[in-house]
């Protein structure tokens, strides 16, 4: 099952801000966006879900296993959305439904595509839970995510938008609003759950060190267009557009703040981090 | 949780307390005098002293304060300066006809304002749903009695276009035919339950726009959910508390609109009851049956402020 985006648009009124953009995840690729804040990155992987917000107009092709699915129906997509193509979100602070317990959430997938016993969803959720490494997690089933900490909030995350084998995962900077130390351990977490999958993923994110740990080949984006693609080890090791150079500078401050792997990097947001 | 709910019962007598000081310290400044309306027009200075001190209405302020108040603790309301009859029983039977029209008014207005709140928040980009929005805008600016009178000209019997519902007093045979009974409180809960239902409307609007753009929302959309599936079945809940809240704050309005609309549908309430007991200078009464209003409100408030934390896990805190 393949990704082929093709001649993607996205604006808001008359501002372009995904602009005629083209590319491909064969089945069972792993293929990385990166650019800078605001670059497109994110309304990219809200288009093929079809949640780009309402006042943004999306025209251009995006196939899903041969089927179109700019345009279609939001009935439709939703039968798609958790099942065959999963999402995990950047915030895992706001991601979770606050009012309802992780049992219930990690679930969802399942409950909205499929018909499942009670203990059959239960069993299922305990072990979505074990996969990602959540000790006892039995004793997570009746929790709230405020009783959680960012990690474990984001491992549920990842639990929930795998749960039902999705064939091709998006992943929206699932580990930027983390700690290093944390962000490591989520991220092998996710990474052998892909494997495990066998899906192919779409992976966002601003720091292009994470690229080589995550995907084959990717794409830099800026100001809603495509600069340059290839395989990551040839982007890193000999970039060619400026913005690819500027991205592995911003990694390499950002390397040089945290200290070599150990560091403590403030949590995003609180301007701390380096984006150049 | 119990320690909480200990606290917010302690709350709600502290504002009882406050509120009996309030409403007496007001009632002394508004002219009038009770002992003039008992004794007419042609009372002797010393009849109206006589009356004054039969009544207690002699004594200083604090001694009268206090008397009503150690009477109110044992739930003695007093009795009426004018007639003579315990206060309590008054209000007792005044409730039979003021707590369903409170309650069917309360209804209305949910049934008006939740839907079409929801409705509106869903359809907010088309015509439609803008065109509902601006009739609640304006539904809840106009005084209940306008609506009552519009109810009234537009399906009141006797006087309306259509004829379809009484518009005026309740059948004396009370509740025992209730039928007829409850027909009656159908236009006056109505002209309530617009007002109150538009403004619970424009807010369950807004909390649901604001959950639109949430990002657990966007989750459940992205889990397999409709956009409209996930904004009202996630969204929703998670505006619950708030939307709780409004319709607590509310219900002092709401009070407030039974009042009013009970004089408009010379219903025989604790409204009806209030308005001729303040013409009368019935000081003691006015005072034992706004205190009781007063109360149901902050009652009210204490119910829902315990929902809420009920409903909302984020409220409670760890062992809850
Ligand atoms: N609802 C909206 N209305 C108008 N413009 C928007 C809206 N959402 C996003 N944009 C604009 O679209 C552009 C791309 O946004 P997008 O969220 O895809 O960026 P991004 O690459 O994911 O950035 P970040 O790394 O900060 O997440 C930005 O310039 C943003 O300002
Ligand atoms: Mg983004």
């Amino acid at each position: 099952m393949s990704l082929e985006v093709n001649d993607l648009t996205i604006a808001f009124g008359d501002q372009v801000v995904v602009d005629h953009i083209g590319f491909e995840v064969p089945d069972g690729a792993r293929v990385g966006i990166i650019g800078q804040s605001g670059s497109g990155k994110s309304l990219t992987t809200l288009a093929v879900l079809g949640l780009t917000p309402r006042s943004a107009r999306v025209t251009g092709s995006i196939r899903w296993n041969g089927r179109e699915l700019v345009g279609l129906a939001d009935k439709v997509l939703a039968g798609i959305r958790g099942r065959t193509i999963g999402t995990v979100f950047q915030d895992p602070m706001t991601a979770l439904d606050p009012v309802r317990t992780i049992g219930k959430q990690v679930t969802d997938a399942l409950r909205n595509h499929y018909d499942l016993s009670k203990a059959e969803l239960r069993e299922r959720a305990i072990r979505a839970l074990d996969q990602v490494k959540l000790e006892d997690p039995e004793s997570f089933l009746g929790r709230y995510p405020h009783q959680l900490s960012g990690g474990q909030r984001q491992r549920i995350a990842i639990a929930q938008a795998l749960i039902a084998g999705p064939r091709l995962i998006l992943a929206d900077e699932p580990t930027t609003a983390l700690d290093v130390t944390v962000q490591a351990g989520v991220l092998q977490v996710f990474n052998e759950l892909v494997t495990g999958l066998g899906s192919s993923l779409l992976f966002v994110t601003h720091d292009i060190s994470l690229l080589p740990l995550v995907a084959e080949q990717a794409l830099v984006m800026e100001a809603g267009r495509i600069v340059e693609r290839g395989p990551v080890h040839q982007l890193i090791d000999r970039p060619q557009d400026p913005v690819t150079v500027g991205l592995i500078e911003a990694a390499l401050a950002t390397a040089w703040v945290d200290g070599p792997g150990e560091g403590e990097r403030a949590p995003s947001g609180t301007g701390a981090e380096v984006r150049v | 949780m119990t320690q909480y709910v200990l606290r917010r019962v302690a709350l709600f007598v502290l504002g009882l307390v406050l509120t009996s000081a309030l409403v007496f310290a007001l009632l002394r400044v508004l002219p009038g005098d009770a002992a003039q309306v008992m004794g007419g027009v042609k009372a002797t200075p010393e009849r109206l002293d006589q009356i004054r001190a039969a009544y207690g209405l002699d004594r200083s302020l604090p001694a009268q304060y206090g008397s009503w108040l150690a009477g109110l603790l044992h739930g003695d309301l007093g009795q009426s300066l004018i007639t003579g009859v315990p206060i309590k029983d008054e209000i007792t039977q005044k409730f039979a006809l003021t707590l369903p029209l409170a309650g069917l008014s309360l209804l209305f207005s949910l049934l008006i304002g939740v839907p079409l709140g929801i409705a509106s928040a869903v359809y907010y980009d088309t015509k439609l749903g803008g065109f509902a929005s601006a009739v609640a805008q304006g539904l809840a600016a106009i005084p209940i009695v306008w609506a009552g009178l519009l109810l009234i000209i537009l399906l009141g019997k006797g006087a309306g276009l259509l004829e379809l519902l009484p518009s005026q007093g309740f059948p004396r045979t009370g509740w025992s035919e209730p039928g007829r009974a409850f027909a009656s409180l159908i236009l006056p809960a109505l002209a309530v339950g617009i007002v109150e239902g538009a403004v619970i409307l424009r807010f369950v609007r807004s909390a649901l726009l604001e959950a639109r753009g949430q990002d657990h929302v966007r989750t459940a959309a992205a889990l397999g959910l409709t956009r409209r599936q996930a904004l009202i079945r996630r969204g929703l809940p998670g505006a619950g508390p708030a939307i709780l809240s409004v319709v607590a704050l509310q219900a002092a309005s709401l009070i407030v609109g039974v009042v009013v609309v009970e004089a408009l549908f010379a219903l025989p309430g604790m409204g009806s009851m209030l308005v001729t007991d303040v013409g009368n200078r019935d000081l003691i009464k006015v005072q034992s049956t706004v205190l009781v209003l007063v109360g149901l409100v902050l009652l009210i408030g204490l119910l829902v402020d315990i929902a809420s934390r009920l409903i909302d896990p984020r409220q409670r805190r760890a062992g809850e």
